[in-house]
């Protein structure tokens, strides 16, 4: 009965704001017409996410999505105009349209690249800033980012995020990471819009996402609007590249960890890419784990096709995407344990944008996470972890001739979890289960007054994973005055829920796989209440500086219950937290300089059990500066140093002989059976010493004919800083994060 | 832009002429704890118990502490019923696994627990710090044993089973089946003497509930101890333990059973957590790093607590036991 009320009134809402459109703008659809149409790379026809589209002679203009559409709606009609398309790193396009009246003339734009002899190094954040957009707490990372930058080993997607302010690393030796005093598991990966459950590879040190094949990142730290739920911190959405439509190309490159191969090129109506890569020596490793030997292996491929024919479907795009990505650690030792863990996505889209300023897109994927953990001979216990995850979604985006946006949407998940612990003779114990979501969100984009800019949205939780408890609402609120050109104001609000968690000890220095869960039934699923608010100033056209605070609260924290004294004890407990914090960032981009500098200053406070403490990874102070100079005739270097305070530690105050009982039917146990257990002092209320850490970048690209050559030179950790990681207490060493560390990496393209 | 690259290049010089190795403690001031550890046993008059102090180590493998961190010349006071009973210290003929040093502990002679009674410990360090601790023994006369004492067992329409339940209840003080106030571990065995060059020696068999393939190999399974008065053995389980009494002896009338045993042990609700609380952790039913640091000593660490046990015993029924080719002459 209040599904059908809901979705009654979520239809009469949407059709309401529909008419309402239609009747504020029914005037001028007499008398106007639109463009609409797609950005492409002229190379590799590769989509250009965010390249401003504009008409100089009207002075309005749009921006492109990540799937490299446009609209500019209200044209007088019966007239050409001009457009004008620039793009970071592309040269400046511009061609006349006829306009007619009444009708949407659709265009396909492609933009020539800059010659890599030429100044390339520009970063993205002119047009991701842009005063026009509603850009909270939201930054569109480019591959040049990632690439351009000091990499580790090599570039590597979940890495360049560390240098976001509001983002903190779990070190040197793990790609995963903390957001605005959130949890690892409440980060969202999204990868085509399916989620990634483990994105990790090898011990965390890596993510398995290849950055050969990604388009566009979108990641929003807080605030996100009402098409994202599920998580209570933070969305990264990574679009993968559709292929090159024309010709055949392909990459080839090697590190001192994997090699890696990708080849694209044209089918019948569409394109194809299909991209590898391997591990082949852990030897670089061993500097990231103390000088031991982990014997990983990884390998992660992916592929995508796309398909759109212009007489079957003018308008739709087909495209049919998959990834594989496997992990595995085997000491080939029977008293060690192996670990082996997957993800594994593969999913369809069916992207339509028709005959009117309606966009529309069909989503279908199936997502599987598996991960083992099987003790061999040795005395770890087995577990294993299986999410399976089948999902269908709709989303619908229809742009008003002022330019404002309603869009929605009807996404129904079924999530599968199974989660065996074994006991210590052997037998297997599932906490898993079974749940499905069926949400609707809707939203209006508010764009057509000059100074405010707003959207206003919800999603509505009809049915939840968890079997009760779920919120029924997750309403958002992102809003932006422009005080004038320099100045703009910025606020957002939000409820967000989290029906998926993670059981693990957040005290564990580096797990190797989380493992996933729906919230119990005994505890209500975590939600998270947002507050952020900041300015944007644009000083020029180079230079620009984004402050935001935020405020987090988090409800029904799930937290593993440290009083389970009884095996009918429940696993996990409810928890709080509470984040607080504010962060100024200060970016210049001129050729042939770009340069970031950062500041946050942050504040985390988790209650479990009574008992309030700073989490692990909570730290006052980070400063994070980034520069890159473009030298010229295809060198360019680059610099990056980190700063963080002190993270909370728990101090040792010794040790006692705690007695162990297994067995009260041998009386002897009483005074031979004992083992030592450790004192511990006030939770998490030391410091450690502050971790900084600075790399540098010397790049040089060279093209021979057809043949693209990338040589790379990276020093990590330049000055050898000691950062501390963590106490063998098997060895009773200290061991630190990653010391002075030259690497080099090369790449090939044809 | 070129202010800011100076300035830049300063602070990097300023890093890394501080970036020299910063010392931090790991350890804080060691938490100066004593742990009392006595469990008082309802099967027998003499009590023991053990003091330790915490101690800490050079360095972070605290296997590596040398020195025995047992306390002597403390004072215990076991009081009840308004009667002190004084322990006192002594050496066992044990050695300790990890000092190889012999065991010291305390002990009283004279102390029969009685049911439902309430015992206080006093401890008083050679320094003076005070540590007290109660425990509240379990009422077992209240306990109904609520099973057929004949193996194999019969259902209620007379067909034998392939399982043998052991249940009881302990309905006046059981509040909630699954509260804390009282746990079980129950023991099924085998007495049986083995005739060995015209001596027979008393051996004992313990049953377990079932065999379990681990890794293709039968393995063993006792029954975890619990809230819950109900316990079930798989009869395979009973009949391949009776087969491993004489396994490898074609002599079989060399074995005598003499009886099959239950044997509960009641834990008070103290010992019931931190028995339990080990066990949780151990059994890998948590994914917590370390088990809960359960106590109920005041002013120090450890646990003050007691168990009862009650023993009674089960019959095989002839056309079972007799095929095994044993003595056994209580089988009907």
């Amino acid at each position: 009965m209040q599904i059908k009320k809901i979705t009654s009134l979520f239809f009469l809402f949407s059709g309401f704001l529909f008419s309402q459109s239609e009747l504020s703008t029914g005037t001028e659809i007499q008398n106007s017409g639109a463009i609409k149409g797609i950005v492409r790379d002229s190379s590799t026809t590769e989509v250009l996410p965010y390249a401003s589209v504009s008409i100089p002679e009207l002075k309005i203009g749009a921006y492109t999505d990540n799937r490299g559409y446009f609209i500019i709606q209200s044209i007088p009609e019966k007239r050409k105009y001009r457009i004008s398309v620039s793009c970071v790193g592309y040269s400046s396009y511009s061609k006349y349209v006829y306009v007619k009246e009444n009708e949407i003339t659709n265009v396909e734009i492609y933009l020539t690249p800059i010659d890599i002899e030429m100044k390339t190094i520009i970063k993205t954040e002119k047009r991701e800033k842009s005063i026009d957009q509603l850009s909270i707490s939201q930054k569109n990372i480019s591959i040049k980012d990632i690439t351009d930058l000091p990499k580790g080993v090599e570039a590597d997607v979940l890495r360049a995020l560390q240098l976001q302010p509001g983002v903190q690393s779990a070190g040197d030796v793990s790609a995963r990471y903390y957001v605005r005093g959130g949890s690892n598991n409440e980060n969202l990966i999204l990868f085509n819009d399916a989620p990634i459950y483990n994105p990790f590879h090898a011990l965390g040190i890596f993510s398995v996402i290849d950055p050969e094949t990604v388009n566009s990142i979108d990641f929003y730290k807080g605030g996100f609007g009402a098409q994202y739920g599920g998580r209570l911190s933070s969305v990264m959405n990574i679009v993968t590249k559709d292929g090159n439509q024309n010709n055949f190309a392909g990459s080839a490159s090697i590190s001192q960890l994997t090699a890696k191969a990708m080849f694209q090129g044209p089918i019948p109506n569409g394109s194809f890419i299909v991209s590898g890569r391997a591990s082949y020596s852990n030897a670089i490793l061993k500097k990231f784990l103390n000088n031991n030997t982990v014997p990983i292996d990884f390998y992660d491929m992916s592929f995508k096709l796309n398909y759109s024919d212009p007489e079957f479907a003018p308008t739709s795009k087909f495209s049919i995407f998959g990834f594989n990505s496997q992990d595995k650690i085997d000491y080939m030792n029977q008293l060690q344990p192996t670990y082996n863990w997957s993800n594994s996505i593969i999913g369809g889209n069916w992207f339509h944008t028709g005959d009117s300023p309606l966009f529309s897109e069909v989503t279908f994927y199936y997502c599987r996470f598996t991960g083992e953990q099987s003790p061999n001979l040795g005395s770890t216990r087995y577990m294993k972890n299986e999410v399976k995850d089948i999902t269908g979604k709709v989303d619908v985006h229809y742009i008003y001739e002022n330019n404002n946006e309603l869009y929605g949407g009807l996404k129904i998940t079924d999530i599968y979890t199974a989660l065996f612990l074994s006991d210590s003779q052997g037998f297997l114990n599932d906490l898993g289960s079974r749940g499905s979501n069926i949400v609707v969100y809707t939203g209006y984009k508010l764009l057509c007054i000059n100074n405010l800019k707003a959207d206003i949205g919800t999603r509505i939780n009809l049915s939840g994973l968890a079997r009760w408890g779920s919120k029924f609402l997750e309403p958002r609120i992102n809003l932006k005055y422009n005080v004038n050109p320099v100045l703009s104001l910025k606020a957002a609000w939000g409820i967000y829920q989290q029906e998926l968690i993670t059981m693990s000890d957040e005290n564990e220095i580096n797990t190797i796989f989380e493992p996933w869960i729906i919230v119990p039934d005994y505890i209500n699923p975590p939600n998270s209440i947002h507050y952020i608010g900041g300015f944007d100033i644009y000083l020029d056209e180079n230079t620009f500086i984004d402050a935001e605070g935020y405020f987090k609260i988090t409800n029904n924290l799930a937290a593993l219950n440290k009083e389970k004294y009884f095996p009918t004890d429940r696993d996990l407990v409810s928890g709080s937290g509470k984040s607080y914090g504010g962060e100024l960032s200060f970016s210049y981009n001129k050729e042939p300089v770009n340069l970031m500098l950062s500041y946050s200053y942050s504040w985390t406070i988790k209650k479990v059990l009574e008992l309030e403490y700073y989490p692990r990874y909570d730290c006052r102070n980070a400063i994070k500066f980034d520069v890159i100079f473009d030298l010229g005739s295809g060198w360019s270097t680059s610099a990056m140093w980190i700063y963080g305070s002190g993270t909370p530690y728990t101090q040792i105050d010794g040790y006692y002989d705690k007695l162990k009982l297994y067995n009260l039917f041998d009386p002897s146990e009483f005074f031979l059976s004992h083992s030592p257990y450790q004192l511990n002092g006030d939770l998490n209320t030391q410091r450690l010493p502050d971790y900084h850490r600075l790399d540098l970048n010397l790049s040089k690209k060279l093209k021979l004919g057809s043949l693209k050559l990338d040589f790379d030179l990276n020093v990590i950790n330049v000055y050898n800083r000691k950062n501390f990681f963590y106490f063998d207490t098997n060895t009773a060493e200290r061991v630190n994060m990653l010391p002075f560390l030259p690497t080099l990496n090369v790449r090939m393209e044809l | 832009m070129n202010k800011i690259l100076r300035y830049f290049i300063l602070v990097l010089i300023l890093i890394i002429s501080i970036s020299c190795d910063e010392e931090f403690n790991l350890k804080g001031p060691l938490d100066d704890e004593y742990v009392f550890n006595c469990v008082l046993r309802g099967d027998t008059t003499t009590q023991y118990a053990t003091i330790t102090r915490s101690y800490d180590v050079a360095n972070y493998n605290p296997v590596s502490n040398p020195v025995n961190p047992v306390v002597k010349g403390a004072k215990i006071k076991l009081i009840s019923n308004g009667k002190v009973y004084t322990m006192r210290d002594t050496v066992l003929p044990l050695t300790d696994p990890q000092y190889k040093t012999p065991v010291s502990c305390y002990y009283v002679n004279n102390l029969q627990l009685d049911i439902a009674q309430t015992i206080n410990a006093q401890v008083i360090m050679p320094d003076g710090k005070v540590l007290t601790a109660t425990t509240k023994t379990v009422p077992t006369n209240d306990l109904k044993l609520q099973f057929e004492g004949s193996i194999p067992q019969k259902d209620t329409f007379g067909n034998y089973l392939d399982h043998v339940t052991l249940s009881w209840l302990f309905p006046s003080y059981i509040k909630d089946p699954y509260s804390a106030d009282i746990y079980y571990a129950p023991q099924l065995s085998i007495e049986y003497y083995k005739k060995e060059n015209g001596n027979s020696i008393f051996m004992k068999k313990i049953i377990p509930d079932e065999y379990r393939v681990i890794n293709d190999k039968l393995v063993p399974h006792y029954p975890d101890a619990g809230h819950t008065g109900l316990f079930t053995y798989d009869l395979n389980a009973i009949t391949r333990a009776l087969n491993e009494i004489s396994e490898g002896d074609d002599n079989k009338s060399n074995y005598i059973i003499t009886r099959v045993v239950l044997t509960i042990l009641m834990f008070d609700e103290s010992l019931a957590l931190y028995y339990s609380a080990n066990q949780t952790f151990d059994n890998g039913l948590t994914l917590t790093l370390l088990p809960p640091d359960f106590s109920n000593v005041s002013g120090g660490k450890g646990i003050f607590g007691s168990y009862m046990k009650i023993e009674t015993s089960l019959l095989f029924r002839s056309f079972y036991i007799e095929p095994f080719g044993y003595q056994y002459t209580y089988s009907y």
